[in-house]
């Protein structure tokens, strides 16, 4: 019996399509791999913001107005001209969110102890930085929320921009 | 036993490569419109997210005109007033739906429309929000007490050239005062 053996040009093109193939295969791969880590930086900079957002929000929604009183006001919003910031300050609970434009974080100071904690704490996590934020509205009746939290990630730059406004809750 | 080889059995035929290659490109194919469907569903989650703060925004805005009223009621009401004065001291429309739009100071006038160029260009998409409010009860209840906010906003993927989205939202106020 005669048993051929593969010639060297059926070797080099079978290589040849294995290399094409592999190369196709890779490029989907990779692919794949960078449009899933973009999307997971822009899923986590988006539940960041809306943390954030629901965070201050909560603050501003709480047990005020309740007594339907105008005065004294109990939120003020007020611009850091050191930091080119801007606070956000609950006067009732001497509670004020700060967000200062060097650095670009949001922080949380608290005037009195609670939970042991005192001074400030920062807000958003180190992997999202707040390229611009404004308070803004009629302090104690409600207040908007302009900002934009960008990734710090340098191979997947994204930017998220929100606005929104929050209202105190009144009982009726 | 000696098994006959036939002399012709050399290898693929050309319909046999064709198909082949047919099917490769078919998987191919499907593989990158997955990848693009997971950009695509990750940037349509920016916008919903955007939009719903939007709509947010505007319940926020209403409920808090509508506090700030009844706290200092108009003159000419009784205190305090409800959703029905509260909407005609504003407006003159007597339609029982009634439009809202944001002015210059971020203060809601009342007038028939939607919201455009006051409203941001967030991450390049440019949102449109139409507020209404009707005389309307939840499903299942009979009652003159309560008002709904309908908030819709609506937004043009700048980046796939698909159609108009709509998120609309419905609110229900209850309100003793509102006969």
């Amino acid at each position: 019996m005669h048993r051929r053996a593969f010639t060297l040009v059926e070797m080099l093109v079978s290589m040849a399509l294995f290399a094409v193939l592999m190369t196709m295969s890779y490029s989907v791969i990779l692919t794949t791999q960078r449009i899933g880590s973009r999307a997971a930086v822009m899923r986590d900079v988006q539940t960041e913001a809306r943390n954030i957002i629901d965070l201050i929000g909560r603050d501003i929604k709480s047990d005020r107005f309740c007594g339907l009183t105008v005065s004294p006001s109990e939120l003020k919003i007020e611009t850091k001209s050191g930091t080119g910031g801007c606070s956000l300050t609950d006067v009732k609970d001497t509670k004020q969110y700060t967000y200062n434009s060097i650095n670009q974080n949001i922080e949380l100071n608290y005037q009195i102890k609670l939970d042991n904690i005192t001074g400030a704490i920062q807000v958003n996590s180190s992997f999202v930085k707040i390229t611009s934020l404004t308070f803004s509205g009629k302090n104690d009746n409600h207040v908007s929320i302009s900002a934009t939290f960008t990734s710090v990630h340098t191979k997947y730059p994204y930017s998220f921009d929100i606005q929104t406004t929050i209202s105190p809750e009144i009982n009726y | 036993m000696k098994i006959k080889r036939s002399k012709h059995n050399k290898g693929f035929t050309l319909i046999e490569v064709l198909v082949s290659l047919v099917l490769v490109v078919l998987i191919v194919q499907k593989a990158m419109g997955a990848v693009s469907n997971h950009q695509k569903n990750a940037l349509m989650a920016t916008q919903r997210l955007q939009a719903y703060y939007l709509a947010v925004e505007a319940h926020d805005q209403l409920q808090s005109m509508y506090n700030l009223e009844s706290k200092t009621p108009h003159s000419t009401h009784t205190t305090p007033t409800n959703w029905d004065t509260f909407m005609k001291d504003k407006t003159s429309s007597s339609t029982s739906d009634i439009y809202f739009t944001l002015d210059g100071s971020k203060d809601y006038q009342y007038a028939s429309g939607s919201e455009t160029s006051l409203l941001p260009l967030m991450n390049k998409t440019q949102f449109t929000r139409t507020v209404t409010v009707a005389k309307a009860a939840p499903t299942g209840v009979s009652s003159n007490h309560y008002r709904k906010l309908n908030i819709k906003v609506i937004w043009s993927d700048v980046h796939f050239k698909s159609t108009d989205t709509v998120i609309s939202l419905d609110y229900y106020f209850y309100d003793p005062n509102q006969n």
